[in-house]
């Protein structure tokens, strides 16, 4: 009997786990004007923190890993940039840019490429920066414009250990961020 | 670049250590007090929100010895300036002679004569020992709260100098008189007055935050008018040419930082500065070029200002990317093709080259 008891927690225990990465869903409308809707499949064990802007999860810390969701007007009455509609991905990328330029430590962009969320077109940007005790930092964000919404997805961690160590969740979450139906018009 | 928040965080950091070891400033002892914000200094120096620029720095430092070298005090003071990556405005001072600037601040400026004025009222802050005064009366408790609250460094400033508005008022004159005695044309305090006053409708503020205690800016153009009737025997030295040529990288920092902050008549303003500064320089171009294509000026003018640019400079690998994204918006393939090409050949390692390979293997196709 007692056997097959621990039997059976070991079985459930095992399926917790290595079962299926729970998928994230904020339902659409509601009290929040943004985001309107999306899923993302994150790790269960990451805490995950809901804001009228989005998402944030982490498993350590924010400090350790800031993985974030985000959306925004992208056309909002006082646009920084009112030129920026109708721009093309790499436009959108200098606004990025720049605002990493103003407000970082000692920021570098290492990289920017094309990309996609949730099948839009858009933007990946790599860069990194110190914090103010001088430890470095990498992060990666991908954006792209979906109808009126600027949707970024982000991470941030430490360059030593810590980046490397958590990039694959930040990929999976990549590869299965959707929008949820009636957002992705 | 961490703007100048960081800053008053390093001189708050010192201050809200002593508050946490039980420790207030210390009220007697004058030489102490010095020597803590000294070491205040010493950290603020390191901070990469400083525009760190050795010529700049010298000819800044160049004008503030001027204005103080028949002071008795000078000898006791570190006179340096040190350029803030900001693009508000924003001054001060501290006890030892040290002077923070804001880059948008000093980009506003037309010339070395408003540029005595502003100096000449925070190095009066010094000479009259005002900070170290409000120094020593500090209360710790105080100090506590601005730090749990984190106020930055404007507020944290404004109420670390606790210069009241009289002492305000007091340094404003005393300012007026040291760049007078230096032979200054006085009546171009009331222009770098002014010029506060725009920057703070600019900025959508009741006044600029670093002059909450100072007197208002009608009060202080109105004193700096009535000052320069006082001497009329001033001097006639408005230095706008040497002003401008030795501003040339604030005036591209402070450009792009306007830029980014989405303030976009002080960006194009900076930009006309810069290209009368120095016209041979792109960069003036490039940046009104980039005010067209993400403000509201349109594709058109913004093409016509990046060939500008590489009219001076046909290697400014900016110039050919901006000029390559627009044509590419505006339905000039062959254009954008020429551009966006010759960019990869100048900027061979360009950290976005996979977006522009991209770009190109489009435009080798038929139009989507």
């Amino acid at each position: 009997m007692n056997r097959t008891v621990l039997a059976m927690a070991a079985v459930a225990i095992a399926a917790g786990c290595a079962g299926e990465q729970t998928p994230h869903l904020l339902a659409a409308g509601g009290a929040r004007s943004y985001p309107p809707g999306f899923t993302v499949e994150l790790p269960p064990d990451w805490i995950r923190v809901e804001s009228k802007e989005g998402l944030r999860a982490t498993r350590d810390g924010f400090r350790m890993q800031d993985l974030r969701v985000a959306a925004a007007p992208a056309y909002p009455p006082r646009a920084r940039w009112p030129g920026l509609k109708g721009g093309l991905p790499e436009e959108w990328a200098e606004q990025l840019v720049a605002q990493l330029d103003s407000r970082l430590r000692d920021p570098h962009v290492l990289e920017i490429r094309p990309a996609t969320l949730s099948g839009a077109a858009g933007y990946r940007c790599r860069y990194s920066w110190r914090s103010e005790s001088g430890l470095r930092y990498l992060g990666e964000q991908i954006t792209a414009v979906v109808g009126e919404t600027a949707w970024s997805i982000g991470y941030t961690a430490p360059a030593r250990h810590y980046y490397e160590l958590d990039l694959p969740v930040f990929e999976r979450a990549v590869a299965t961020f959707r929008l949820a139906p009636a957002t992705a018009r | 670049m961490t703007g100048p928040r960081a800053l008053g965080g390093a001189l708050t950091a010192c201050l809200v250590l002593l508050a946490r070891e039980g420790r207030a400033l210390p009220r007697e002892n004058e030489l102490q007090v010095h020597m803590i914000l000294v070491a205040g200094q010493a950290r603020l120096d390191l901070e990469p929100a400083l525009v760190r620029d050795a010529e700049v720095e010298a000819y800044l430092e160049g004008v503030l010895c001027r204005l103080v070298r028949d002071q008795a005090r000078t000898a006791t003071l570190q006179l340096t300036v040190r350029v803030m990556d900001a693009t508000t405005s924003n001054a001060f001072s501290l006890p030892d002679g040290g002077v923070y600037v804001t880059a948008g601040l000093l980009a506003s400026l037309d010339d070395e004569a408003q540029l005595a004025t502003l100096l000449g009222h925070e190095i009066s802050h010094a000479l009259a020992r005002d900070s170290l005064r409000e120094a020593r009366s500090l209360d710790r408790s105080a100090i506590v709260a601005m730090a749990t609250l984190g106020i930055g460094l404007v507020p944290a400033f404004a109420w670390y100098a606790g210069a009241s508005r009289d002492r305000e008022r007091e340094a404003d004159a005393r300012g007026i008189r040291l760049m007078a005695t230096a032979g200054y044309d006085v009546r171009e305090a009331a222009r770098m007055f002014e010029h506060l006053g725009e920057l703070s409708r600019e900025e959508d503020v009741s006044e600029p935050g670093w002059m909450g205690d100072h007197p208002r800016i009608a009060e202080r153009v109105d004193a700096a008018r009535k000052a320069a009737a006082a001497f009329p025997a001033s001097g006639t030295e408005v230095g706008a040419e040497r002003y401008r040529a030795a501003m040339v990288p604030v005036l591209r920092r402070a450009g792009r930082l306007a830029l980014a902050a989405g303030r976009m008549e002080r960006a194009e303003r900076t930009a006309r500065a810069l290209l009368t500064a120095a016209p041979q320089d792109p960069s003036g171009w490039v940046l009104l070029g980039d005010v067209a294509r993400l403000g509201t000026a349109g594709l058109a003018e913004a093409a016509d200002r990046y060939r500008r640019a590489l009219a001076l400079d046909p290697a400014c690998a900016e110039a050919r990317r901006a000029l390559g994204l627009t044509l590419l918006r505006a339905g000039d393939r062959e254009g954008a093709r020429t551009a966006l090409a010759r960019y990869l050949e100048l900027r061979p390692d360009a950290v976005d080259r996979a977006f522009t390979e991209a770009d190109l293997k489009a435009l080798e196709g038929p139009p989507p």
